[in-house]
């Protein structure tokens, strides 16, 4: 666990440097991987930096419409470069906004978009449960396994380091459907498997954390939603490429 | 017509559905167990470790015995530039929302600071709010302090709300935060 890196006098939190290394990695390889699926680079660049944009604005402005009395006093408190003072839905919807306008414009098939964002999503989902390792936050139940790890007081399953290697078992994976062509005929099916991965890593894993948040019954919140998610998934997976098989992956 | 292929799909997904269903069955946990309300360690969830400093009149101030209260613990030391802007901005937190069951608690890590100049430093910005001396660096440690200023924002129950490390504080984070569990837990 690193949460901060003390580079001389200035005090670099590590999870965030994690997950800017993942947005950097994640384009780059992006950027190699979008041709395959009709999408030129420099609309991916375009579409992920105008989403991160769009969202980080979206987010502080949903923030502060929802605490308006807190900024009424300092309304400059508006550009404070504090990452708390941000709203995580108001930016997704945002984000995601920014995103349909752009595609609207640009002529570019959701679709396409989707699965050209696969790999780069893909990074990320092994960035995040690296970034919580170096924060010590996504933490395992308490257990007695062997290979259980020492953290917040207790003997407790390693999740971070569970969902790290998911995440590379499940990039390899997406890389070598896409590079095998296995799904040519359904081109756009890259986006629906990489869900219903991700889906499923979440279903399997969220039993090991310790910081679940449980609804009614004891169900695991986080569980229930990836469910919900894989059975979109498979749906997508099996109905979906019907209507769209003449299109081939340009491999 | 769709061919046997797909059928299989469908099976098979339906399969899938059916053993994920289980698993999140399995999953269950009762509410006493998945919460960390048991441990006293420096992570959100879990229970603030409660600690024993002296305070300017040099009485003992034990965290445990505010409970009941929002606190908000400040780890800072008096040449920590972002330790000294913040300062002031708790101070206007703290006048507004004291009345309300809210407390700040600036330990000062002393062990790599002086209190001469943390006294100065308090007198000369009139901070109002108890200040504590972590003169071995043992809530340093506790704390598991890796930066200057580290904040934590304490629940009526105990319980870490927040952390925020390094600093300055904008006043709109400390006051959504302080209003907030005000609200949450009454």
């Amino acid at each position: 666990m690193l949460p901060i890196l003390q580079v001389g006098p200035v005090a670099i939190q590590t999870p965030g440097l994690i997950i800017l290394l993942g947005i950097w990695i994640g384009l780059s390889f992006g950027e190699k991987t979008c041709k395959w699926f009709y999408l030129q680079p420099e609309d991916l660049y375009n579409i992920i930096t105008i989403a991160i944009l769009a969202g980080i604005l979206g987010a502080r402005l949903t923030f502060v419409l929802n605490n308006l009395g807190a900024f009424a006093i300092k309304p400059l408190n508006i550009f404070s470069l504090n990452l708390d003072l941000l709203d995580p839905i108001g930016g997704l919807l945002f984000g995601a906004l920014a995103i349909l306008i752009y595609i609207q414009r640009k002529k570019i098939n959701g679709w396409d978009l989707l699965n050209s964002v696969t790999p780069f999503l893909a990074i990320m989902n092994i960035s995040i449960p690296l970034a919580n390792l170096a924060s010590g936050n996504g933490f395992g139940a308490i257990t007695n396994r062997p290979w259980g790890v020492n953290l917040w007081g207790a003997k407790r399953h390693p999740t971070q380091i569970y969902e790290t290697l998911a995440g590379f078992i499940i990039l390899t994976a997406i890389l070598i459907i896409i590079k095998r062509n296995a799904i040519s005929r359904y081109h756009f099916s890259i986006f629906s498997i990489f869900i219903i991965f991700i889906a499923a890593e979440r279903l399997f894993l969220e039993k090991f954390r310790g910081d679940s948040v449980t609804i009614l019954g004891g169900f695991r919140t986080n569980q229930l939603i990836a469910w919900i998610v894989l059975a979109i998934g498979l749906i997508l997976y099996i109905k979906i490429p019907h209507k769209n098989e003449s299109k081939k992956l340009k491999t | 017509m769709r061919n046997i292929s797909d059928k299989n799909k469908t099976i098979l997904s339906a399969i899938v559905l059916l053993v994920g269903l289980i698993w999140i069955w399995t999953s269950r946990v009762d509410a006493q167990s998945i919460t960390q309300d048991h441990i006293a360690t420096p992570q959100i969830g879990f229970v603030a470790p409660d600690f024993s400093l002296k305070n300017q009149t040099d009485e003992s101030v034990v965290l445990s015995e505010f409970m009941g209260n929002v606190i908000l613990i400040n780890l800072w030391a008096s040449w920590c530039l972002p330790c000294r802007k913040e300062m002031p901005i708790m101070q206007r937190v703290y006048q507004d929302y004291k009345d309300k069951g809210f407390i700040v608690f600036a330990v000062n890590v002393t062990n790599q600071d002086n209190r001469s100049d943390a006294i100065a430093f308090f007198e000369k910005n009139n901070l109002s709010f108890p200040l504590l001396f972590d003169d071995t660096g043992d809530v340093s440690n506790l704390y598991r302090l890796h930066s200057l200023p580290t904040t934590f924002f304490v629940g009526r129950d105990g319980i870490i709300d927040d952390i925020v490390y390094g600093g300055p504080m904008s006043e709109a984070l400390i006051r959504t935060k302080v209003e907030q569990m005000l609200k949450d837990t009454p």
